[in-house]
């Protein structure tokens, strides 16, 4: 059945590109052959789970991935080890409550939950991390997923490439001024010159950590 | 005659709605007289009319249209689970809602219930093909209008939400189809429309059937079968049977089941293979655009290296934000 619909899908298709659906058979397991995003294995074969474009690629010399690209929208969830770009909602004097906004370089439609423990703020000096002094709500935030819990996401922000990299003057006047850090604890103002302490970002180039535009 | 689809009608029109259609073992005869009976069984899906991606708020969204039942189905990202619940899964969880349209039924007393009904069974069916253990801690939630309701209710709603799920990028290990089948006097109807399932329904308990009293005679078979599969590794995803088969009847109905759903898949194959076609296109020439506004940038950008700064001051060279403009 498949195969017969494998022949039939190629006859269809007059460009180069070979689209496929879910479960249709694309090669045999083999030991150079890794799968990517959209394919799953079953019985010694390789088969695609979602709709779109088959492309193999190569990774190193001998070793080929086979992934299935889904033209247009494509569903993202932030997984362990993933940079997500947040926004701080509310901090108390443990943790602070996030809400996930865009995952490496692709923005979500709807916002996840993130959590912040008070512990993984950064790397050194844990014990004297004070929540308060590190976010305020509204801080756009740089971190990395750590964990996967029932009902929020575990985040992290324990490298010197993440933390806050948007923050606004909290002063009372309605037009949010944006903050400039100065140094790695501390941003200013520039407007009324005031410090406020954050666990500023530093942030690299886009060639090596891609963030928001 | 007994008039099935009145009921519906009378309802529009404010009227009251009758208590039992079928009160009299003669009401049943002369009924299924009425009925319009096929001569011979062919196994094939009824005209279909099927179209994914028919919303844009949503991004997984597909309507079916299935001889008269119409269907509609969305499926948005998974999210949160939003209650804690007790037991921790190794897997995402998956919740079926389904709804009839106000207008869609007669029987507005049992709709609550069988909404109900339907859901679980919809989420029995969708469950085995949905990859779940991507999106672990996530529930994914699939919505189902019922526009309008003439039989295959069930195997009409899990086709189109077959396709929402791919169409939403959810993984699946395959594509599922099915499709409805039920015997009734020694009769086959593939694919039974509204005033068969009533019938059928009125019978479920097998109170009703006339052959009943004459005890050397069999009792009659009738029954439906709702069966829904994944041809790729020629699995079922579900099973709902109701009524009285026998085993070599109830092969034979599977078997034609079976037979639609393969019909079934070609058409939903043809539907999402060119969608994703109209995607890549639309892809394409987005890409193109990005590729022409880059090469316009970079233009300006090797200008301005060579003829120093004043070229900035150039109006024409200042674009409006799109995004301000809006």
């Amino acid at each position: 059945m498949t195969d017969l619909d494998a022949s039939h899908d190629s006859q269809e298709t007059d460009s180069d590109e070979l689209f496929c659906l879910p479960g249709e058979r694309l090669c045999r397991v083999e030991d150079n052959i890794i799968l990517g995003l959209g394919t799953y294995e079953q019985n010694g074969y390789i088969y695609a789970c979602k709709s779109g474009i088959v492309s193999i690629d190569d990774s190193d010399e001998n070793t080929q991935i086979v992934s299935v690209h889904k033209p247009g929208f494509h569903l993202t969830i932030p997984v362990t080890g993933d940079i997500v770009t947040a926004r701080v909602l509310v901090t108390t004097p443990k943790f602070a409550k996030c809400a996930i906004f865009c995952v490496r370089n692709q923005l979500l439609e709807n916002s996840y939950r993130g959590l912040l423990r008070k512990e993984d703020v950064r790397e050194t000096e844990k014990d004297r991390v004070d929540i308060y002094k590190s976010f305020k709500p509204g801080d756009v935030i740089l971190a990395r997923v750590l964990n996967q819990l029932e009902q929020s996401i575990l985040l992290s922000t324990a490298e010197t490439e993440l933390g806050v990299v948007i923050a606004y003057a909290s002063d009372v006047r309605k037009n949010r001024v944006p903050m400039i850090p100065v140094g790695w604890a501390e941003m200013q103002c520039p407007q009324t010159t005031i410090k406020e302490p954050r666990k500023v970002a530093k942030v690299l180039p886009e060639s090596t950590i891609k963030i928001e535009k | 005659m007994l008039k099935v689809t009145q009921t519906k009608n009378a309802l529009l029109d404010g009227a009251t709605i009758a208590e039992d259609l079928y009160r009299t073992p003669n009401d049943f005869e002369e009924f299924f007289q009425n009925l319009e009976k096929p001569d011979e069984v062919v196994a094939k899906p009824r005209t279909t009319f099927l179209r994914a991606g028919v919303l844009t708020t949503v991004r997984g969204s597909a309507y079916m249209e299935y001889g008269n039942t119409k269907v509609m189905a969305i499926v948005a990202p998974p999210h949160e689970v939003v209650r804690a619940s007790a037991r921790r899964m190794n897997m995402g969880s998956l919740n079926c809602y389904v709804n009839y349209a106000a207008f869609a039924t007669g029987e507005l007393e049992t709709v609550p219930r069988r909404e109900k009904q339907l859901s679980s069974m919809l989420t029995k069916a969708l469950e085995p093909v949905v990859c779940r253990n991507e999106f672990l801690n996530f529930q994914l939630d699939v919505r189902v209008l019922i526009i309008e309701d003439d039989g295959c209710l069930l195997s009409t709603a899990i086709n189109c939400c077959g396709v929402a799920l791919v169409e939403c990028g959810i993984s699946t290990y395959d594509l599922i189809t099915a499709s409805t089948a039920c015997i009734y006097r020694d009769h086959v109807f593939i694919n039974p429309n509204a005033m068969v399932e009533e019938l059928l329904w009125k019978h479920r308990a097998g109170h009703a059937l006339p052959s009943s009293s004459d005890d050397t005679k069999p009792i009659q078979e009738h029954g439906l079968l709702i069966i829904a599969s994944m041809d790729t590794f020629d699995q079922l995803a579900q099973c709902q049977q109701c009524g009285y088969l026998s085993p070599a009847t109830y092969t034979r109905l599977l078997d034609y089941t079976l037979t639609i759903n393969k019909g079934m898949r070609q058409l939903i194959r043809q539907v999402l293979l060119q969608r994703v076609k109209e995607q890549h296109d639309l892809d394409l020439r987005e890409k193109a655009q990005n590729a022409l506004e880059d090469q316009r940038l970079a233009d300006i950008i090797e200008r301005l290296k060579s003829q120093g700064l004043s070229e900035l001051i150039n109006p024409s060279n200042i674009k409006e934000d799109p995004y301000t403009s809006k």
